[in-house]
C-alpha cells in the first residue's frame, strides 16, 4: 500500500461512522467510537479499509442480527461514557439483562461472535444464574433442550465407570426393559409369580454351585449400574461373589415380590431384544449372562454360544409359557443356568433402578 | 447469507466454550450433579477437561450433600482435569487424603482455596503445600493453620503472590498474638494480596509485614480489632497499598460469617461458630458487589476507558 494510500485511509477513519452490516441484511451506520469497540471491526477497518461506506459494509456475524445488535449497541453507547460510577453501570447491567433466556443465549453468542469480553460475561452470568439451582426438567424447559440422555447417563457420574462402554449399554438394555416391564406388570398372573419364585430358588442353587462355567469366569466387581447408595460388593473370587449375590437375592424375594414378578416377564424381553444383531444387543448377553458384571474378555465364541442359547431358551419358554410349572422347565433353565440368574439379576437390577 | 427470524441458534449450537463458560459458573457441584445430566451437547461439554481446570467445590448453598458424596465428587473432578488442574476451591470436605490425591495428580496448581476444613490438621496442611511449589495463591478461611506451618509453606512456595487467611474477628476478649504476621513477614516477601480477617495481630505485626511484603497492593486487616490505624502506620499503608479494608470496614462482601465475637462476662459462653448459621449468611460473592479484591474494581469496565 503506497503512502497516499495510508493517507487516504486515514482521512477516511476521521470519519465519525462506520457502517455495519448485520446478518439478517439490515445496514446501519454506527459511530465510529463505538464501533471500535469490536476488535474484530478495528481489524477491517484498519487493515481491509471496509466499513466507511454504505457499500463496503463490514459484515457482522451471523449471530448478529439487527435485534441483537441494537442491543449490544446500547450496552455499548451506555458504558463508554466515561464518568459513570461502578454502582452506575452496576445498575444498568442488571436491568439491561432482563430478557427471555432465547435473548439472552442470543445475545451471549453474539457478543462472543463480536469478542466484546464484558458482555459475554455478563450475560453467562446471568444464564448460570437462570440454570442454578433449578431441577434437570426445569432447566430443559425454560432453555428448550433435548431430553436425549440415557438411563445410565442420568446416573452419573458418582460411579467412576461410566466411561465402561459395556456398562453404558448394559444400562441402556436395563432401561430399555425397564419401560417394557412396566407395562408386562399388569399382564401378569398368579402363576408366572410361582413359578418365578420356584425358579429363582433353584437358579441361587445352581449358581452357588457354580453351574455356569461362563458365569464362574467373571465374578468382578460390583454391580456398576446400581445406585450409590447401595454397598459394595468387591469379590475376589467367586465363591464370595456368589454368597454375596446369594444374600442380596434372599432378601430380594422376601421383600421385594415385585421385582421377582417381573423378571418373569424380564427374560422374554431379553430374548426379544436379543435377536436383532445390532452391536447393543449382541453385547447384551455377554454381559448378562454374567451376572452384570462385565467381562471384557469374553470371545467372540462364546459370545455367539449365549446368543443361541438364548434364542433356544426364548423360543422354549415362549411356548411353554402358558402351560403349569412343571418338570420340563427344569431342565430348561438349568441348562440356561446364565440366562437363570440373569433373569433374577434383570428383576433385581431394574428394581433398584426404579 | 441473511437469516430467517426464526433461525436463531439453538442452544446445542452455541460454541462449547461459550457453553463450558455458562455452565463452569455453576460450581463443581452442581456441574456434576445437574448440568451434565441435562442433554448429550451439555454432558460433552461438562466432561471436556477444560472445564475442569478451575474447579470450584464451594457451592455454600448445598446443604444436601453429605461429605461423602461431595468428597467423591471431589475426587471425580480432580479425575477430570486430567492433570490440568490449576486452581480449586474446596469448602468444608477437603480431607488429607483428598487434597493428597490433589497434589500429587495436579503438579501445576496455582491457586487453592480451603474454608471451613475442620477435617484436616495444619501439619497435615502443610505436608500438602509443600509439595506445591508453584502455588501462587493460598486462602484458607476457618481452617486451622499454625504460624509454624504458614513458615513453612512460605518457605516451600516462594511463587506465592496471595495469601489470605481468615478467621473470626473477636472485639472481645482482646486477645494479641502476631505469629502469624511475622511468619508471614519472614517468608513470603513476594505477596501482593494479603487478606487476615480477624486476625489477632497488633500494629507490631502489621508492622512487619510492610517490611516483610514489600510489594504488597491490597491488605485485607477487617476485624483485626488490635490494629491501630493510625499516624505512620496508616500513612504508610495508603501510601504504599493501593486497597487497605480497615478493621471496621465494611463486610458486605465477604462471603462468611462475619459476626464479631464480642464476649463480655454476661454473655453466654458458648457463642460458638455456628455452620448452620453461616449457611444461611453465605451468599456467592455477588458479582454485581465491590469486588473482594477492591482493584479489580474496574477490570470489566476497562475496556471503555
Amino acid at each position: 500500500m503506497s503512502e497516499s494510500d495510508l493517507a487516504i485511509m486515514k482521512r477516511e477513519m476521521m470519519q465519525s461512522y462506520i457502517w455495519l452490516k448485520t446478518a439478517d441484511g439490515s445496514i446501519q451506520r454506527v459511530e465510529q467510537e463505538i464501533a471500535m469497540f469490536f476488535p474484530m471491526i478495528c481489524q477491517e477497518v484498519v487493515y481491509k479499509g471496509v466499513g466507511t461506506s454504505k457499500n463496503h459494509a463490514i459484515s457482522l456475524p451471523q449471530q448478529v442480527n439487527q435485534a441483537v445488535f441494537s442491543l449490544i449497541l446500547d450496552y455499548c453507547r451506555f458504558h463508554k461514557v466515561p464518568g459513570r460510577s461502578n454502582k452506575e453501570r452496576k445498575s444498568y447491567d442488571q436491568k439491561f439483562i432482563r430478557m427471555d433466556s432465547k435473548m439472552l443465549r442470543e445475545l451471549a453468542s453474539a457478543a462472543d461472535s463480536l469478542q466484546l469480553k464484558p458482555l459475554v460475561d455478563l450475560t453467562c452470568r446471568t444464564l448460570a444464574r437462570t440454570i442454578e439451582g433449578k431441577p434437570l426438567e426445569e432447566i430443559r424447559e425454560i432453555l428448550n433442550l433435548p431430553d436425549d440422555l440415557t438411563e445410565e447417563e442420568k446416573l452419573e457420574p458418582l460411579k467412576n465407570t461410566m466411561d465402561d462402554p459395556g456398562i453404558r449399554l448394559l444400562n441402556r438394555l436395563n432401561a430399555k426393559k425397564r419401560k417394557e416391564l412396566k407395562e408386562r406388570e399388569r399382564l401378569k398372573n398368579v402363576e408366572v409369580e410361582e413359578h418365578a419364585v420356584e425358579r429363582s430358588v433353584d437358579d441361587l442353587i445352581s449358581f452357588i454351585n457354580g453351574g455356569d462355567p461362563k458365569v464362574v469366569k467373571t465374578s468382578k466387581g460390583k454391580k456398576k449400574n446400581k445406585k450409590k447408595k447401595n454397598k459394595k460388593i468387591v469379590s475376589s473370587n467367586d465363591k464370595e461373589g456368589a454368597e454375596d449375590f446369594h444374600d442380596k437375592e434372599s432378601h430380594d424375594l422376601h421383600s421385594k415380590q415385585q421385582g421377582v414378578e417381573e423378571t418373569g416377564s424380564g427374560i422374554r424381553e431379553v430374548e426379544v431384544a436379543n435377536l436383532p444383531s445390532t452391536e447393543d444387543d449382541i453385547f447384551t448377553p455377554k454381559s448378562w449372562s454374567e451376572d452384570g458384571y462385565i467381562d471384557d474378555e469374553i470371545d467372540p465364541v462364546m459370545k455367539e454360544m449365549l446368543d443361541r442359547e438364548i434364542e433356544d431358551f426364548a423360543r422354549r419358554l415362549n411356548s411353554n409359557w402358558v402351560r403349569s410349572r412343571g418338570q420340563e422347565r427344569r431342565p430348561v433353565h438349568f441348562s440356561m443356568n446364565g440366562n437363570g440368574t440373569i433373569r433374577r439379576h434383570i428383576g433385581y437390577n431394574l428394581d433398584v433402578i426404579m | 447469507m441473511a437469516m430467517n427470524q426464526g433461525d436463531y441458534p439453538d442452544w446445542a449450537e452455541l460454541p462449547p466454550e461459550l457453553t463450558s463458560s455458562i455452565l463452569h459458573r455453576l460450581g463443581g457441584i452442581e456441574i456434576l450433579e445437574n448440568a451434565q445430566r441435562v442433554c448429550t451437547s451439555w454432558r460433552r461439554v461438562c466432561k471436556d477437561p477444560s472445564m475442569w481446570r478451575k474447579i470450584d467445590m464451594s457451592n455454600p448453598h448445598r446443604g444436601d450433600s453429605c461429605h461423602h458424596e461431595l468428597d467423591k465428587m471431589c475426587h471425580h473432578a480432580v479425575d477430570r482435569s486430567q492433570g490440568a488442574l490449576v486452581e480449586i476451591e474446596i469448602w468444608r470436605v477437603a480431607t488429607y487424603e483428598l487434597l493428597s490425591y490433589i497434589a500429587d495428580r495436579s503438579s501445576n496448581l496455582r491457586s487453592l482455596k480451603l474454608a471451613l476444613c475442620y477435617q484436616i490438621a495444619s501439619e497435615g496442611l502443610r505436608e500438602i503445600l509443600v509439595k506445591l511449589p508453584l502455588l501462587e495463591v493460598l486462602e484458607t478461611s476457618y481452617c486451622a493453620l499454625s504460624a509454624e506451618s504458614v513458615k513453612v509453606i512460605g518457605q516451600s512456595c516462594p511463587n506465592l503472590k496471595s495469601f489470605g487467611k481468615n478467621c473470626e474477628g473477636y472485639r472481645r476478649p482482646r486477645n494479641e498474638c502476631d505469629d502469624l504476621a511475622l511468619a508471614i513477614a519472614e517468608t513470603m516477601p513476594g505477596l501482593t494480596r494479603l487478606q487476615l480477617f480477624g486476625n489477632r495481630l497488633t500494629d507490631v505485626g502489621l508492622k512487619a509485614i510492610l517490611d516483610g511484603c514489600p510489594n504488597l497492593e491490597y491488605l485485607d486487616l477487617r476485624q483485626c480489632f488490635n490494629v491501630n490505624l493510625v499516624g505512620d502506620l496508616e500513612k504508610r499503608c495508603s501510601e504504599r497499598i493501593r486497597v487497605v479494608r480497615r478493621p471496621d470496614d465494611s463486610t458486605h462482601d465477604y462471603p462468611f460469617d462475619a459476626t464479631v465475637h464480642d464476649m463480655d462476662s454476661s454473655e453466654d459462653d458458648d457463642y460458638l461458630y455456628d455452620i448452620s448459621d453461616e449457611e444461611d449468611d453465605i451468599a456467592p460473592a455477588d458479582e454485581f458487589d465491590d469486588d473482594l479484591s477492591g482493584a479489580s474494581d474496574h477490570s470489566d469496565l476497562d475496556h471503555f476507558d
